[in-house]
């Protein structure tokens, strides 16, 4: 075995390297989040994103808030099964759009999907979903059984 | 029990918590497209939840300025939150062209959360095909 010179300055470039990689790892990472959970992963050849959620739960009701500016209402599909509510569809790139040279794209366009399993059972019949100022808002009333009950006490 | 899943959220939690401690940002930015045409240019926002009058779009310098801000969802009494991931509170963005801009013309639409500000080009900044005599 021959002894081989020790050279710093390699070690130092791979280790940056390690270190510029986790970087960049967190950086990307930390653009998801700041963009309120949208996510674009083309390393893997597919266009996904997942839209920010918000979920109130009231005495009588679930309420459910997609971020989907956008998205056409007919690209959306909601469905209930056994407790757990998907919502899933596409945002479609305008043909319009696709004409010109681009500066800037930061939009995400593809497919999504979220599902949730809700924390108790809601009423098949009354779901509302209604698409405004580009928020998809669903109303899950609770099953009879869900709701808060007050018990009095009685005093012998 | 609300289940989770997709994992970049599980990461995007743990900051999440660290961040909105004292110091959460209360300034976010607007994903935005800028696509180029012959004699304009569109600038695409999206901007779910903000309404027309909560939008200042301002050409100053020859620098387009888009701000506002999305007033959070109003939790009724009895509600509680299950899940928080819309972040976007006041937000600004400012774009300057490479070329010349005719500033009066500038037009602005928003729907279903999607703000489209066509921006002509300044007549010396369009293409002009020369005639060979």
């Amino acid at each position: 075995m021959s002894l081989i010179r020790w050279n710093p300055s390699r070690d130092l470039a791979a280790w940056s390297s390690d270190i510029f990689n986790m970087q960049r790892e967190i950086n990307r990472l930390f653009d998801t989040f700041v963009r309120g959970g949208t996510q674009a992963d083309e390393s893997f050849g597919l266009t996904y994103w997942t839209p920010a959620v918000d979920i109130a739960e009231r005495d009588n009701e679930y309420v459910v808030k997609v971020d989907l500016p956008g998205v056409e209402k007919d690209d959306v599909k909601i469905t209930l099964v056994s407790g757990v509510l998907t919502i899933r569809g596409e945002k479609k790139q305008e043909n319009e759009s696709k004409t010109g040279s681009f500066h800037r794209i930061e939009r995400s366009y593809g497919s999504f999907q979220r599902s949730f399993t809700l924390p108790s059972s809601v009423r098949n019949d009354g779901i509302d979903a209604v698409y405004k100022d580009g928020i998809l808002t669903i109303t899950l009333p609770k099953a009879e059984e869900a709701k808060p009950k007050q018990i009095e006490v009685r005093v012998k | 029990m609300l289940v989770r899943l997709d994992y970049p959220q599980t990461f995007n939690n743990l900051i999440e918590n660290i961040l909105t401690q004292d110091f959460a940002p209360r300034h976010s930015h607007p994903a935005i497209d800028i696509a180029e045409y012959e004699n304009e240019s569109i600038v695409v926002a999206e901007l779910p939840g903000v309404k027309k009058d909560e939008l200042r779009i301002t050409f100053e310098n020859d620098v387009l300025t888009v701000a506002g801000e999305r007033k959070p969802y109003e939790m009724p009494r009895d509600g509680r939150v299950l899940l928080n991931e819309m972040r976007l509170r006041e937000f600004s963005r400012s774009i300057e062209f490479p070329h010349a801009i005719d500033g009066d013309k500038i037009s602005a639409d928003l729907q279903n959360g999607i703000l489209k500000i066509v921006v002509p080009k300044a007549a010396s900044a369009r293409p002009r095909t020369i005639e060979v005599k």
